[in-house]
């Protein structure tokens, strides 16, 4: 299959231009913390724009993270109306939207049982993102998040490979990505520890791939690669359980530059 | 293209500890349905159905109980299929399963202990980092094959066994575990009734009275194989010849008014079966009960299929088990064809006026044609899956 669209968005910023400007040293985020712990956080003032809130009014910010990467990884593949109508969605989070899901946990404990909100158990489904890049990009064919912690991106890449070579679709938009939260970062730093000090981190990647009939693995076998050998990625990304898929994204903006813009 | 065949199917569910059982339970007047759930103290009571049966400890916890469910669902499979578990040891058998529940940390005791500073020493995390079903199952059976969990919400199962078709189709191993589990746990318990779409009676998919699903829990676990892994291990098999996805794009918890996702999702399972609408003999519907579910199903039934669209939903006798419903589902379908009928919809004494068409109260028999099952889920995801008549050995 052919790759011919990504976005990228990650605490140095959104699009390739930020993600090599990180990459060189001019522009990486420095650590911030998130409630007193050490993290690598997407910039709130990149997912409060008026284009990412516009009809998602309730989403939450993984969802706008994947918005933000989507859009851009979709206009850059130029797909056309029928395309999009006809494109394969995929979502591979590790972890999907576990701030939504405590905060519906936080509303039965002080509401009861009876007063939770329904908004935050509705968007706390892991497939809630997709509906959302669905609605806004018209991306209408098969759909489906995958969740397999640090497994869902390579299931996710395998079945994107799939549909296009049995022709469930010609064109498959592949989400990967991860929010921090408070709770789930303070669970980690409790009973995860290590990772050389490396603080957690979040963001979203979008890649568009297309049927190519010609020989191409290029695309899968760079997924093989082993993510530690990434330069950057650590530097940009923080630890996430993601790596596989935005190690996969650094190498391919290495390769084929800047823009996004 | 060589036909992919469900070698084996298992069920459990409130209406029975295997798939005969199950199935038996559809043409009865038994309702083994609870006033409120057992399984976790609840603030409110709202009608459940909730399995009880050999092999599942009542003391079971979160994520626990799903991944119990679908291993006894997979063992009557595999008893089903003719397959011994340690045979199939480093085989190239993949496994795709879908829920919702298992796929999230949502136990309400251990996140209240950590919000009052109670370290409970991460045994609740470290049962949702290993609670991985598939990944579970694949290492339990000690598979070589793809691994795939999927959290789709309640088209989940059916996702999965249009997913394992994919694999089998694409030669990426030729026999796959496919399915979908899910226990009744408190928070869809808690998060269905704030979204006001539970029925404080039974559940009564298409009829006027109706109003809201009921839920459930199970697992439905299929066996499909290619024909020809089929065909060198003597068995029969009913062939899964089609599935269809297609997403509303129209609101988060409801279904697109004019049922546009669905309909285009059953006539491309239609279209990639080479399938005339009138070669369906029967249809598993969605059917949750809830008035905008039901009434966006039954119009698309009548422009697809016309007004002589049959089908039923056997939802009244499992609940809804959000994401093992397609799979069960689909275990229903393929055991109604190899038995040569299909349950009615007893419930459905006085259906809704406002449907252009009605489900079948009586049992449907089986005329050896196609048989259709439907999924609708939270995000707009609309699935179809076609199965064949019975290819015997």
């Amino acid at each position: 299959m052919k790759l011919c669209g990504i976005g990228i968005i990650g605490p140095f910023g959104r699009g390739r231009d930020a993600c090599r400007r990180a990459l060189t040293g001019d522009g990486a985020q420095t650590a911030g913390e998130l409630g007193g712990i050490p993290a690598k956080t997407v910039p709130d003032d990149l997912l409060e724009t008026k284009e990412l809130k516009s009809g998602a009014r309730r989403a939450d910010r993984l969802t706008r993270m994947f918005l933000a990467a989507a859009t851009d990884a979709v206009n850059e593949a130029g797909l056309d109306g029928d395309e999009r109508m006809a494109c394969g969605l995929l979502l591979a989070s590790a972890f999907g939207s576990h701030v939504l899901s405590f905060r519906f946990l936080d509303d039965l404990l002080d509401f009861g049982m009876e007063s939770p909100s329904p908004t935050s158990f509705s968007h706390s489904v892991n497939n809630a993102p997709l509906f959302y890049v669905s609605q806004r990009l018209g991306i209408m064919g098969p759909n489906q998040a995958v969740c397999g912690f640090d497994a869902s991106f390579a299931s996710a890449f395998g079945l994107a490979e799939c549909w296009l070579e049995t022709g469930e679709c010609r064109h498959v938009l592949l989400l990967a990505g991860d929010e921090l939260g408070k709770v789930m970062l303070q669970m980690a730093e409790k009973y995860c520890r290590g990772g050389s000090g490396v603080p957690w981190g979040e963001g979203a990647v979008a890649f568009v791939f297309k049927t190519d009939h010609g020989v191409n693995d290029e695309a899968s076998a760079q997924l093989d690669q082993d993510t530690e050998s990434v330069d950057g990625l650590a530097d940009l990304f923080g630890r996430t359980m993601m790596a596989s898929a935005f190690a996969f994204a650094l190498k391919q903006i290495e390769l084929n530059g800047g823009s996004n813009g | 293209m060589e036909r992919i065949l469900v070698t084996g199917a298992g069920a459990v569910s409130a209406a029975g500890v295997d798939l005969a059982a199950n199935f038996a339970n559809l043409f009865s007047d038994e309702l083994h349905l609870l006033p409120s759930p057992t399984l976790f103290p609840v603030e409110f009571r709202m009608p459940v159905f909730e399995f009880s049966g050999f092999g599942l400890n009542a003391d079971l916890l979160p994520q626990q109980r799903t991944l119990a469910l679908a291993e006894l669902a997979l063992k009557d499979a595999l008893a089903g299929a003719g397959l011994d578990p340690a045979g199939l040891r480093n085989s190239q058998t993949g496994v795709c399963l879908g829920t919702t529940v298992a796929c999230t940390l949502n136990d309400l005791p251990f996140y209240a202990d950590f919000r009052a500073g109670k370290w409970s020493g991460g045994a609740s995390l470290a049962r949702y980092l290993g609670g991985d079903l598939a990944a579970n199952f694949a290492k339990e059976l000690n598979l070589s094959g793809p691994v795939m969990t999927i959290a789709n919400a309640c088209s989940s199962g059916a996702n999965a066994l249009g997913t394992a078709l994919s694999w089998l189709r694409s030669g990426r191993c030729t026999r796959v575990i496919a399915g979908g589990s899910d226990e009744l746990n408190l928070i869809p318990y808690c998060g269905f009734n704030a979204l006001q779409v539970m029925s404080p009676e039974p559940c009564c998919p298409f009829a006027r009275k109706r109003q809201g699903l009921t839920l459930g829990e199970g697992a439905g676990i299929l066996i499909l194989e290619t024909e020809t892994s089929a065909r060198e291990r003597g068995v029969s098999g009913v062939p899964l010849l089609s599935y269809g996805c297609a997403a509303d794009a129209w609101h988060l918890t409801g279904p697109h008014p004019d049922g546009m996702g669905l309909e285009r999702a059953i006539r491309q399972a239609l279209a990639s079966a080479e399938l005339e609408a009138g070669e369906v003999d029967y249809i598993n519907a969605h059917g949750t009960g809830t008035r905008d579910n039901d009434r966006v199903e039954a119009l698309v039934f009548e422009r697809v299929f016309g007004s002589g669209a049959i089908f039923s939903s056997t939802k009244y006798f499992t609940g809804h088990t959000l994401g093992a419903a397609g799979a069960l589902e689909a275990a229903f379908c393929v055991e109604g064809i190899r038995r040569g009928e299909f349950p009615g919809n007893p419930s459905c004494v006085d259906p809704d006026p406002e449907l252009p068409v009605f489900p079948e109260r009586e049992k449907i028999p089986y005329r050896g044609g196609a048989v259709l099952s439907t999924s609708m889920a939270f995000g707009g995801n609309c699935a179809a899956l076609i199965f064949g008549s019975e290819i015997r050995k």
